[in-house]
């Protein structure tokens, strides 16, 4: 299974760190060498493109998502690594500010309520259960590699859909940080090659989450 | 009452319809877009001479994928694309480059032009409109950044030098000394 098809996995099939491996182990980009991803716009389960609102605050309630897991995980002390635990520490405060900036964009150009709570659909179905499968640091690290996978995905469908350069340009200020945050616990977390790193020169763009993910 | 609620929503989420046809401006991003990608060729040509190791593999791979991208705009670039690496950004980044004393400082001159690389994108997504553009933008950046992270890596880099600009790419563009801020149309035109 492609990993960045990670969030998309059954509930099922993420319980368990064992299925949660399966879920994630192959990364292989299916498409020709050097093929462009996928363009194609987003579409909700009503088939029309969702509206800039609906991506920043879905994008804002996987930040925030992202941010509860960190505070688990360094409440757990299941890592020990010094390495990581900087990795950590640094990538929390990191999408601490990230949902701050998207919350500026809610309030400020939607004058709608700021997001708090973390993905719903997400949180339930996939990472509330597999963090608590998780028993070892290198459970929750190959977890962490494949949320930031996730989220910097997430951000690359995010900006093609929206309808304007300066949240275009917004969103990629953030999504440029998450892919440094996938590529570096990719290399040092995980010990992935550049092959699986790098699959083709572009980022793929097609949405990671599950449909019903999307926070209207 | 739906014309209301249109309206409403309108002013709350002012969309702005993608053209029809790509924007001369557009076209020309993606013309410099290709000139600074293939300048990024060059100069990685310049820094393998001086890599050893797993470095000179990863170096070619990166510098492949710059290949891919000045390819990618070029077929954007409705026919203004020069198929020729930016000669400013050249004459301004070889003479360091020729001149790195050790692999270390090769490794840290391409750190810095990466994350120009990916703040020169950050800004330009706040200039165009045309979607096959912005969207090839939108997929370049990220890989860009991560060659900065991985080469990082290499040279054993903390958080504040992994993440030059703090938790947000930078949305601007300079002159080409700021290691932070991208690189500018003006300073660096086509050509």
């Amino acid at each position: 299974m492609d990993r960045r098809r990670f969030l998309q996995c059954s509930t099922a099939a993420i319980v368990g760190t064992a299925v949660l491996g399966a879920c994630t182990s192959s990364d292989k980009n299916t498409g020709p060498p050097g093929a462009p991803p996928t363009t194609a716009k987003p579409a909700s389960s009503a088939g029309a493109a969702p509206t800039d609102i609906t991506l920043a605050k879905t994008a804002a309630s996987i930040e925030a998502l992202l941010i509860d897991a960190y505070k688990q995980v360094a409440a757990s002390r299941l890592i020990n690594s010094p390495g990581l635990q900087t990795y950590t520490s640094v990538f929390a405060d990191h999408h601490n500010q990230h949902l701050a900036a998207l919350n500026g964009i809610i309030t400020t150009t939607n004058g709608e309520a700021p997001v708090s709570a973390p993905n719903p659909v997400v949180q339930d179905q996939i990472v509330g259960p597999a963090l608590s499968a998780a028993t070892t640091q290198d459970e929750l690290a190959h977890l962490f590699f494949t949320l930031e996978d996730a989220i910097a995905q997430t951000y690359v469908y995010a900006a093609g859909a929206m309808s304007r350069p300066d949240l275009r340009s917004s969103l990629m200020a953030i999504g440029g940080i998450e892919a440094r945050h996938r590529v570096l616990l990719g290399i040092q977390v995980e010990q992935l090659s550049l092959d699986d790193l790098f699959p083709s020169p572009f980022a793929r763009s097609d949405n990671p989450l599950p449909p019903d993910a999307l926070q209207t | 009452m739906a014309r209301l609620a249109a309206i409403a929503n309108w002013f709350q989420s002012p969309t702005q319809p993608a053209p029809a046809q790509p924007l001369p401006f557009d076209t020309d991003y993606a013309a410099w877009a290709e000139s600074i990608e293939l300048a990024m060729v060059a100069l990685y040509n310049e820094v393998l001479l001086k890599l050893t190791g797993e470095n000179v593999a990863t170096a070619a791979r990166f510098r492949d994928h710059h290949q891919a991208h000045a390819q990618a705009y070029a077929s954007l670039a409705a026919g203004k694309a020069k198929g020729a690496p930016n000669s400013a950004l050249i004459y301004v980044q070889t003479p360091a480059l020729q001149g790195a004393a050790d692999e270390a400082t090769a490794l840290t001159s391409l750190v810095a032009l990466e994350n120009q690389m990916a703040e020169t994108y950050a800004y330009g997504l706040t200039l165009v409109s045309t979607p096959d553009v912005y969207d090839r933008m939108v997929t370049t950046l990220p890989v860009e950044s991560e060659h900065a992270a991985v080469l990082g890596t290499i040279l054993q880099l903390g958080p504040p030098e992994l993440f030059v600009t703090g938790p947000f790419e930078n949305a601007s563009v300079g002159d080409g000394t700021d290691p932070r801020r991208g690189f500018d149309m003006a300073t660096f035109p086509l050509g």
